[in-house]
């Protein structure tokens, strides 16, 4: 509740027909003046009265020494003579002493205080510009450090004349040296300005532009394949599971990245592996592709020919490619137990080279050659094979394995990799078989892949390799061959032995032998 | 005067400031002290105004030496852009060896971990 003060005045006087006279309200200054007057000022008036009186005598002097000045000045006839200074009394020496002293005294307190205030003023400013310059310092051993004349500020130069002609400096080239809020050295990037090169691999996508429709379904069809991987991808994981937790029946008999082996029941083998689409590493890719760059760019003298970017197809290209050999190369070693594969780094972006081994068992006169090698070469996508030979008895006393081993050199197709290969090595286990014959003083047969005894009465018995890239069981597999060749009348009989493990083909062989014998 | 550790030019120069503050910091003393309202001890004026000396003395030899030692230096001599260029690319390979590498040891792992063949 707010109350107003009721506007009540005291009335002066009221009129016959009722109109009120109020007393005349006085101003703010008006009031002001009347209180003062109400003051009693009796007993300053003696001592202001002769105050007064004082002023006017004084005045009354200046008046007259001025009036003196200005006759001087004005009257050339009249000039000064002298001026004596009235004597100063011993207390105005004492006390005019003791002002300058006092004076003397301020000044060197404003004067330390002034020294002592700017030495810590100085003092923070050089810290600040210690943290400043001293990163600057250790900026300046990596990068170009420019001064700028205009506005005494700093700049980096991230830009390289030793690049080739056709490159622009880019905006980043320059990056401007700021302070931040406690003057340490700071840059500031625009946002999104850096960029980090990314490579990877496009499905096969349409160049030319499509049709809502045709884009819509590009999609769908890339979106079923990845459904289709992942659903893959889980096919794969629950078999490894299943594999690994030792159920009945199912043994591992081998494993690889994205590769099992396993052997079922009696003697069924099988594999199951995800396929991946057989594009290379990208990362890898990113990296070489910097990195022919800048040996091209930055150390000049180098002939590319066809250019960077074909030397670089060309190296994605074959890479592309002997994934494929390689793959090729895998099926076939992992199903035959006695190959081994070994890759051998080329340091050339557009060689690969793998070599195959195949040990044989020792046999009984010591030889020292034991292992047989394929050679597999690729060159861009040019296949060459190259496949050793058994050494000859000749060669075997003069117990130097160089000038002994005959090789066979050729050019293949991707297709055709395998099933030369396996051909390659059936033809090099039967140059051992006949080698290990020969030891044992048994005059055999060698054809490509077929070693012949001969029997008595003009029987013969072959020893037949049979190489098949798709037979899961294992590559190669072996016959044995009857003949009663006198007649002319083809009387074969065949038996399959299956796919032999080394050890088995030598002891079969030791078997003929004796058959022979 | 220059300790062993303060030995980079930097590091000359910014003792040279702190001195030119050790230095201002004397002459506010030593006026302060002469307007001691009791007098001035002859003393503290004496001992602050012969180190003002000598600092004033350290302050312009450092700076007369670091002057003909700057003449030296010649900026952008050798710019090593383009082998750090080199020395990013390596680090990716290196990067992407350990990669694989550990993706191998991983392998490895998993199958002794399995316990079979």
């Amino acid at each position: 509740i707010s109350l107003d003060k009721l506007p009540v005045r005291a009335l002066d006087a009221i009129e016959e027909n009722g109109v009120e006279r109020y007393p005349h309200e006085l101003s703010y200054d008006e009031k002001r003046v009347s209180l003062i007057r109400r003051i009693d000022f009796a007993w300053a008036l003696w001592q202001w009265q002769s105050m007064v009186e004082n002023l006017q005598l004084a005045h009354q002097e200046l008046s007259v020494i001025i009036d003196l000045i200005n006759t001087v000045e004005a009257n050339d006839a009249v000039t000064v003579a002298g001026m004596t200074r009235p004597k100063p009394l011993p207390n105005e020496v004492l006390s005019d002493l003791a002002v300058s002293a006092a004076t003397k005294l301020q000044c060197y307190r404003h004067l330390g205080k002034y020294f002592k205030q700017s030495a810590k003023a100085l003092e923070q400013q050089i810290a600040r510009e210690a943290r400043f310059y001293g990163a600057l310092i250790r900026l300046q051993q990596n990068w170009k450090v420019k001064r700028q004349r205009s506005n005494e500020g700093f700049t980096i130069d991230l830009f390289d004349n030793s690049l080739y002609d056709s490159a622009r400096p880019s905006s980043l080239s320059v990056i401007h040296i700021e302070h931040d809020s406690a003057g340490m050295l700071a840059i500031n990037l625009p946002s999104n300005s850096c960029h980090s090169l990314h490579f990877g691999f496009l499905g096969d996508s349409q160049k030319e532009s499509m049709s809502d429709d045709e884009s819509v379904k590009e999609t769908h069809l890339l979106l079923r394949e990845v459904h289709q991987s992942i659903f893959n991808d889980q096919v794969f994981d629950m078999v490894n599971r299943e594999a690994f937790n030792q159920s009945a029946g199912v043994n591992v008999t081998g494993i690889r990245e994205n590769y099992l082996q396993l052997s079922i029941g009696q003697g069924t083998s099988l594999f199951i592996s995800l396929v991946p689409s057989s594009k290379p590493n990208r990362i890898s890719c990113e990296i070489y592709l910097q990195q022919i760059v800048h040996e091209h760019a930055f150390i000049k003298g180098k002939d590319r020919g066809s250019g960077l970017l074909g030397h670089f197809s060309l190296s994605l290209a074959h890479r592309i490619f002997s994934n494929r050999v390689l793959m090729k190369l895998e099926n076939v070693v992992c199903r035959v137990p006695y190959l081994h594969l070994m890759t051998h780094p080329t340091w050339h972006s557009r060689t690969s080279s793998w070599t195959i081994f195949m040990k044989v068992p020792q046999s009984i006169l010591h030889v020292e050659k034991s292992q047989f090698r394929t050679k597999v070469v690729v060159n861009d996508d040019r296949i060459n094979v190259e496949g050793e030979g058994a050494p000859n008895v000749v060669g075997l006393f003069k117990r130097s394995s160089e000038d002994i081993c005959s090789v066979n050199k050729y050019d293949c197709d991707l297709a055709d990799l395998p099933v030369i290969i396996l051909q390659q090595v059936a033809s090099q286990v039967i140059r051992w078989l006949h080698e290990e014959a020969l030891m044992v003083g048994i005059k055999t047969n060698r054809d490509f892949l077929c070693l012949t005894f001969e029997l008595e009465q003009g029987e013969t018995v072959s020893l037949v390799a049979h190489v098949d890239p798709e037979d899961i069981q294992g590559c190669i597999s072996w016959w044995l061959v009857m003949e009663d060749g006198e007649d002319w009348k083809l009387q074969m009989d065949r038996k399959f032995l299956g796919h032999l493990s080394l050890d088995v083909l030598y002891s079969t062989l030791m078997d003929l032998v004796s058959l022979c014998g | 005067m220059d300790s062993p550790a303060q030995n980079t030019s930097l590091q000359r120069l910014q003792n040279v400031e702190k001195r030119i503050v050790r230095v201002l910091d004397l002459a506010g003393g030593v006026m302060d002290e002469l307007a001691n309202p009791t007098g001035p001890r002859k003393e503290f004026i004496n001992n602050h105004c012969r180190e003002f000396m000598k600092m004033i003395k350290d302050i312009q030899v450092t700076l007369r030496d670091e002057i003909k030692s700057a003449c030296e230096y010649r900026p952008f001599e050798k710019c090593d852009y383009s082998s750090r260029i080199s020395n990013e690319i390596c680090c990716r390979k290196l990067e992407y060896v350990l990669s694989q590498l550990e993706a191998m040891k991983q392998t490895v792992d998993e199958y002794q971990g399995e316990g079979t063949i």
